[in-house]
């Protein structure tokens, strides 16, 4: 076998084989997070916390209460 | 349940579909006489050298107008020390936190050196289930000129806090940053000197990595200063940056408050942010020197966790203001930093994974190795030309250099797959958490 060739050899390899990984990889990362339990909060109101939207400026009635 | 079940069987019937499909059209050309066989090699030697053109032309135009930036950068630092001091307006530094026990203190002690004659630390406590609010208090009160204030709110997401700590902040500029990371000294002092232009409503820091300790961080750190820090350089020079990085970016806050804070409605916050701005007709700079050091993902997991969350961020961010691509009349640079953010995110990784295993297929089938090699060392070149360039300019670790020769087929591959694979969840509305990534208390 040529350099060449083995050059060849090595690149083919380490394409496929990191795209296997890649693949494997994302589809473990993917069932770990399946498997997570969802968060109080979450679990409370019903749907994802991160979507709750929190309105941070005074409104006029409640400054007029305050 | 069922409707995800449907979702991973598209996202697959896609993949698979396009691996079969080029192994079907492999599999003819094989069958087929010699001279077509011989055709079906030149139009794959053609494409390699398309491919490799997307990436010359990609490289010269990021690291030109870069060069422009990096010399108006040198220019300014001539002319402008003793202007500094005429402008150092007050500035409320913004920490968002959740569950950041291990490294909050060590996040406060540090803000406390920096180099800034009057300013806040204003540490935003997200519901954490840990201590981090009681260690975060413990640091309350007022040295020289800085003032550390400790707020909690009940768990909302990193957006609500950070919206929290727009509304109580008490100076006009903000800094907002992440609770797993650092800034140096200067960070201020070299951010604020770009509000002097009343067009620019924000400047997006230089984020560095700071724990280097695997091979996996050393790969994110010279992925921070080549594949985020350069695009984002040539952007600073058009005043379009189109993602300024949660770790670093000083906004004005009445530009903010005016156009309601922080969107809860996307998982990139950073980049819906910046894109509101962009849609709305404001500057927005980069400053080199405004560095902040991060602490990136460990394990291969964590990155995985951390890239799928960027790319669904990234792709709902775009889809909201998906205008700006339709006009790139109303202004070209804006139009031109959106669909690099676009072509980056989506385009570029369908592209690299799938042109990958062609040309991997072909070489195999046809003997066309000899192509692959002189493929894979022209790329290499350029690669590690690019890398040595933004290392020197940014005055790095030389030893990251040498990295470039497998960043593209090894890290780049990995990342481009589990973005391939997040925008076909996005595209089929597959649910998400927020991820976080486990901190360490590296910094």
């Amino acid at each position: 076998m040529d350099l060449l060739q083995l050059i060849v050899m090595i690149m083919v390899g380490t394409i496929l084989a990191t795209i296997v990984l890649a693949v494997l990889s994302y589809g473990a990362f993917r069932m770990r997070e399946r498997r997570m339990p969802v968060s109080d909060l979450q679990s409370m109101t019903g749907g994802p916390a991160f979507f709750e939207r929190v309105r941070f400026l005074p409104t006029k009635a409640a400054e007029s209460e305050g | 349940m069922r409707r995800h079940l449907k979702s991973f069987v598209i996202s697959g019937i896609v993949v698979i579909g396009g691996l079969a499909s080029m192994l079907m059209g492999i599999i003819l050309a094989l069958q087929s006489p010699p001279q077509f066989q011989n055709a079906f090699v030149r139009i794959t030697v053609y494409v390699l050298i398309a491919f490799l053109g997307v990436l010359v032309f990609r490289y010269i135009t990021l690291l030109w107008l870069g060069y422009l930036q990096f010399i108006e950068d040198v220019a300014d630092e001539g002319k402008g020390d003793q202007l500094d001091d005429d402008f150092l307006p007050p500035i409320s530094i913004i920490v968002p936190a959740y569950n950041e026990e291990p490294m909050i203190q060590s996040v406060i002690r540090s803000l406390l050196r920096l180099d800034y004659p009057r300013y806040e630390i204003l540490i935003v406590d997200d519901g954490s289930t840990d201590a981090t609010f009681q260690r975060a208090a413990e640091l309350e009160g007022t040295v020289g000129g800085a003032t550390v204030r400790v707020v909690s709110k009940s768990n909302g997401g990193k957006a609500t806090a950070l919206n929290t700590g727009l509304s109580l902040a008490r100076h006009p500029f903000v800094l907002c940053m992440d609770a797993d990371s650092k800034l140096e000294p200067q960070t201020l002092r070299r951010a604020i000197r770009h509000f002097r232009d009343p067009r620019v409503a924000a400047v997006a820091g230089n984020v560095k990595v700071a724990n280097r300790r695997n091979l996996w961080t050393r790969f994110q750190a010279l992925e921070y200063i080549e594949g985020l820090n350069m695009p984002r350089r040539a952007q600073g020079f058009i005043r379009a940056v189109n993602i300024i990085p949660g770790p670093c970016g000083l906004f004005r806050r009445d530009v903010l408050i005016k156009l309601g804070g922080y969107d809860t409605d996307t998982f990139a916050e950073d980049a819906d942010l910046t894109l509101k701005l962009l849609r709305e007709g404001w500057r927005i700079e980069y400053e080199d020197l405004a560095i902040a050091w991060t602490e990136a993902p460990e394990t291969l997991r964590n990155l995985l966790k951390q890239r799928y969350r960027w790319t669904r961020g990234i792709l709902q961010a775009v889809a909201k203001r998906a205008d700006i691509l339709w006009h790139p009349r109303r202004s070209p640079t804006i139009w031109a930093s959106v669909t690099q953010l676009l072509f980056e995110g989506v385009v570029w990784p369908f592209m690299n994974v799938f042109g990958h295993l062609f040309f991997a297929m072909v070489a195999l089938a046809f003997g066309a190795g000899p192509y692959l090699v002189s493929w894979w060392l022209l790329l290499t070149v350029l690669d590690l030309a690019a890398a040595f360039y933004t290392v020197v300019i940014e005055e790095e670790d030389l030893s990251l250099v040498p990295l470039a020769i497998a960043y593209r087929f090894v890290f780049i591959l990995i990342i481009d797959v589990a973005k391939l694979f997040a925008t076909l969840e996005q595209v089929f509305d597959v649910k998400m958490s927020w991820g976080k990534v486990e901190r360490l208390g590296r910094i």
